[in-house]
């Protein structure tokens, strides 16, 4: 008997009409990926350790219709301000109203999931491919993906301004949609690119996105997710470096009910670079699990993790995962800090990264905290006339906010910020 | 304006002060010396309402109120304010961000009008010209890599920007060249005024060269021993404190 979530997805699947529909290779990927799918009673093994803090079990429990175009909708003022292209999906429909892709330099190509044409599908099979696995997420996300980008930009193209994928939940009734991506910075492409959860909407989103940065490509992305209090969110995102490729990963979590995010990323190429931040604010029974899974494959490789957690009410923050410095990827540098902040008795902190090196030559630091409120702290912003509860979020935002700090575009930064701190003032 | 009557307090189980009494009007600059642990800080901890400092007996009336039962912040808007001897790094926090929500949090609950940014920057530029800060100290966080020459300098600015009623100045001398404990001492000077009172704790002499005091006390074993005029300062540079009672006398 499989899991009523998955029952109901097959169902879907083998009806609704999905970008790609009709060609033959797009047609069979998904045949097989429904095939795979009916063979599964649960939505992912919850023995393995990356499950090991996270349950889906009441989520699978509901059986979620998939998304239908047209009953979704959203009003254009409703969404925030953004500086360049962007692409909005509504309930994982592409909402071509709200879309701005006029006006991407050339060298860019951007589209959504159901403009894709057979050419695009072929040069991108990451697409129409499913890792081998016990998890049956991925076949879900590739079966029944509705929403999604094909990015790519071109060898030695600069693009300026910032471009957005906006995933916003609008329906009153829960519902579940899945989004797949794939994007590619060519040699010495640069991107600023922002992937925004947002909404008001209920249900299961699931998001899987490929990323492949050429030699000397740098990417600075944003993704700032501020998805429905009542929303689980599925994301898995997979980015290949090659050599002197740069990530700039900032991770805001500050929405959904549950969030889980497996992060693959791969220094591939000698001196790949990779530098991560998360920032997560969470409250009541929310539940943000984020599993790394950093591969320094080569040498002189570098990466720098560093995450900031305040959880208050009943909410757990996971951090969890490794970071790995493979036999010969001598010259390595990793760091990874994770310092968290528990607001109450009954939140609760899990950040458990391991480093596994095999290398020589390596440099790695490793540190965790998990504390309160600094007292002498409080003591003297109340003492200069802050009320108790003013001086606590101003704390507690500084504790967080430091990790954005680094955002390079300045209206990127300003966004997150301005995100972190209303989500703060409401912790309370 | 202050008055405290009796008052004992333990730390950490361990009684500090042990019936100390002072009375502080408005117009007055009271300076406190006296021998390193004597319970001078925890004096201001107690007056500011610092968690941890635990009032067995007495009392302390300020304006009338019973200060001991105010939350630091009611304290703060009531007009007490303390310039810290170890002023607190807070990083992250910014200094002109901070200031103006203080600020304001404490006109509002004065019932007073809070200040838009543009007055608040008006302010800001006046007092800062008093004690030469650097203005890029105000775009750090909280005292964050300050030295502590900069600490005690911000101290005194965030004094003169609060215009508090009472202020308590802990060892604001200490750390600071010749220049900044000019500069400080005409930022308290500048404040100087009949509706206002400071208690000044120092070790030395030549800070009340620049600040004079009505009266001067000598805090010791957790009480006040002796009082006397700016004369006794003197004296006590000079013959150190051996010379004045012991625990039983004041
Ligand atoms: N939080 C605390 N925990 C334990 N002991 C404390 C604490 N605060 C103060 N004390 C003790 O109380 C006594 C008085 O300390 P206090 O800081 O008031 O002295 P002080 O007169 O200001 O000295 P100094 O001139 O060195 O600044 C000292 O013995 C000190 O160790
Ligand atoms: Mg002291």
């Amino acid at each position: 008997m499989s899991a009523p979530l998955l029952a109901s997805a097959l169902q879907d699947a083998a009806a609704i009409a999905l970008p790609g529909a009709g060609l033959a290779s797009v047609d069979a990927a998904r045949a097989a990926a429904r095939a795979m799918l009916s063979t599964r009673e649960h939505l992912v093994d919850a023995r393995a350790e990356a499950w090991r803090y996270t349950s889906l079990r009441a989520l699978e429990a509901q059986a979620l219709p998939h998304a239908r175009r047209g009953v979704a909708a959203i009003d254009t003022a409703c969404l925030p301000v953004t500086h360049g292209a962007r692409l909005v999906f509504v309930d994982g429909c592409f909402d071509a109203a709200s879309s701005r892709l006029d006006g991407l330099p050339a060298g860019v190509s951007c589209k959504p999931l159901e403009a894709l044409d057979a050419r695009d599908w072929a040069a991108h099979p990451v697409l129409l491919q499913v890792a081998s696995g016990a998890d049956a997420l991925a076949p879900l996300n590739l079966a029944l993906a509705s929403a999604g980008v094909l990015l790519e930009v071109a060898d030695g193209v600069h693009v300026e301004a910032p471009l957005d994928v906006i995933y916003a939940s609008s329906l009153g009734m829960p519902v579940a949609w899945h989004a797949r991506s794939a994007i590619r910075l060519g040699k010495g492409a640069r991107l600023t690119l922002r992937e925004w959860h947002l909404g008001t909407g209920s249900g299961l989103a699931t998001v899987q996105s490929h990323v492949r940065l050429d030699e000397d490509a740098r990417l600075d992305l944003v993704q700032q997710q501020e998805a429905p209090a009542a929303l689980s969110l599925l994301r898995r995102d997979v980015f290949n470096l090659a050599a002197r490729a740069q990530l700039r990963l900032h991770m805001l979590e500050l929405g959904a009910a549950l969030s889980q995010h497996a992060l693959v990323v791969e220094l591939g190429g000698i001196e790949a670079q990779a530098e991560l931040r998360q920032a997560v604010a969470l409250a009541h029974r929310q539940h943000a699990d984020l599993g790394l899974d950093l591969r320094h494959a080569v040498g002189r490789t570098r990466s720098d993790v560093r995450c900031r957690a305040v959880v208050t009410g009943r909410a757990r923050a996971v951090l969890q995962g490794a970071i790995t410095i493979a036999a010969g990827a001598d010259g390595s540098d990793a760091a990874l800090s994770t310092q968290n902040l528990l607001l109450s008795d009954q939140a609760e902190i899990d950040a458990r990264p391991v480093m596994e090196i095999h290398a020589d030559e390596v440099r790695a630091a490793h540190g965790a905290s998990v504390g309160q409120l600094d007292s002498a702290m409080l003591f003297y912003l109340r003492a200069r006339g802050l009320p108790e509860a003013a001086a606590r979020a101003l704390l507690t935002g500084a504790h967080c906010r430091a990790v954005l700090d680094d955002i390079a575009h300045e209206g990127l930064r300003a966004a997150a910020q301005q995100a972190l701190e209303s989500c703060i003032a409401a912790l309370g | 304006m202050l008055k405290i009557d009796n008052l004992h307090v333990h730390v950490a189980g361990k009684e500090i002060l042990k019936g100390l009494s002072l009375q502080v009007n408005a117009g007055e600059v009271h300076a406190i010396m006296g021998p390193n642990g004597a319970g001078k800080s925890t004096l201001g901890n107690v007056l500011t309402g610092r968690e941890g400092y635990e009032v067995t007996a007495g009392s302390v009336q300020f304006d009338g109120r019973d200060l001991l039962t105010l939350a630091p912040e009611e304290r703060a808007a009531a007009g007490v304010f303390m310039a810290f001897q170890y002023p607190v790094e807070i990083p992250g926090v910014n200094n002109t961000y901070f200031l103006r929500a203080a600020l304001n949090a404490q006109r509002k609950a004065r019932g007073e009008a809070e200040l838009d940014s543009m007055q608040f920057l008006k302010r800001v530029r006046e007092k800062l010209k008093v004690l030469q800060l650097p203005d890029a100290l105000l775009h750090r966080g909280v005292n964050e890599g300050f030295s502590g020459g900069e600490k005690k300098r911000n101290e005194i600015f965030q004094m003169a920007l609060l215009e508090p009623r009472l202020a308590i100045l802990d060892e604001t001398d200490s750390g600071l060249d010749i220049d900044a404990l000019r500069q400080v001492s005409e930022g308290v000077n500048a404040q100087r005024s009949p509706q206002r009172a400071f208690i000044v704790i120092t070790h030395y002499q030549r800070l009340l060269d620049h600040i004079r005091p009505d009266v001067v006390h000598v805090l010791a074993g957790g009480r006040i021993v002796a009082s006397g005029g700016p004369e006794l300062a003197l004296k006590l540079e000079a013959e150190g404190y051996a010379g004045v009672p012991a625990e039983s006398g004041a």
